[in-house]
């Protein structure tokens, strides 16, 4: 499900309201029914939820968050693609195409990894 | 799908070079694509109808979705009546969406209330094997 909406989200610019019911719906409903009925909002479990696997969490993504990365993410990595549809560049390569998704992909997934790794100290911090 | 997507290749570049020149072809794997102008789009469409069958690829007009501005629907639907087109002001297009920013709206609403309706029930299922 999450791929889904992810990928929905680098395709759709501006849907961060509309995913508000998906936060609901894992906030009230899904974690709840994996930790139990007694949690209030800042539970640590909660908040772990949050955090990717390797960072102790269960890898559940806020939509509401992610809808402006995704979409900065995915024009700045098929930004050749993009303009060469749009007819903006001399000529499609797809060496540079492949180069800028390769560079763009694990400049995206270091930012992700150390803004989730800050929430991950803050947390850690307040136990 | 590949292989397939490989062998369709022929057709793609007839159009994209002297003989409708002023049509954008976006091709995924056997989805055509074409953007441009009414007139552009029916010489399109009747050479892909002329070439594709030799190639295998054989069109569904009444399959295919034609995604105008809300004021060009009417005559839309006039010039691609023999055709069949869904005239449409915004369509699902490849995971994605093409046209009226109100339509996409809807859209994204139906996509993100089945969503809903999804994490529930896995809720439902995350209880019952805790």
């Amino acid at each position: 499900l999450q791929q889904e909406w992810q990928f929905l989200q680098c395709l759709t610019k501006g849907l961060g309201l509309e995913f508000e019911g998906i936060v609901q719906a894992l906030q009230w409903d899904f974690l709840p029914a994996l930790f139990g009925d007694d949690l209030v909002d800042d539970d640590y479990p909660r908040q772990l939820a949050y955090l990717p696997v390797r960072r102790v969490g269960l890898a559940i993504l806020d939509p509401t968050v992610s809808t402006e990365s995704n979409w900065t993410a995915s024009t700045v990595i098929f930004s050749h693609i993009i303009a060469a549809i749009q007819g903006t560049t001399a000529e499609f390569r797809s060496a540079d195409h492949s180069a800028n998704v390769a560079t763009g992909k694990v400049e995206t997934q270091e930012q992700n990894l150390s803004k989730l790794q800050a929430k991950l100290e803050v947390i850690l911090e307040n136990l | 799908m590949v292989a397939y997507g490989i062998l369709l290749l022929p057709p793609h570049p007839f159009a994209q070079t002297d003989e409708v020149p002023d049509v954008d072809q976006p091709w995924y794997i056997d989805n055509a694509g074409a953007g441009g102008s009414f007139t552009s789009i029916q010489g399109y469409f009747k050479k892909l109808q002329e070439e594709g069958p030799r190639r295998g690829y054989l069109l569904e007009p009444l399959k295919s979705i034609l995604i105008v501005q809300p004021h060009k629907k009417v005559a839309a639907k006039i010039t691609f009546k023999v055709l069949g087109f869904t005239v449409v002001s915004g369509a699902h297009y490849l995971k994605g969406f093409l046209g009226d920013p109100a339509d996409q709206l809807v859209w994204v609403q139906e996509k993100t209330a089945s969503w809903v309706e999804a994490i529930k029930e896995l809720s439902l299922v995350a209880e019952r094997y805790l």
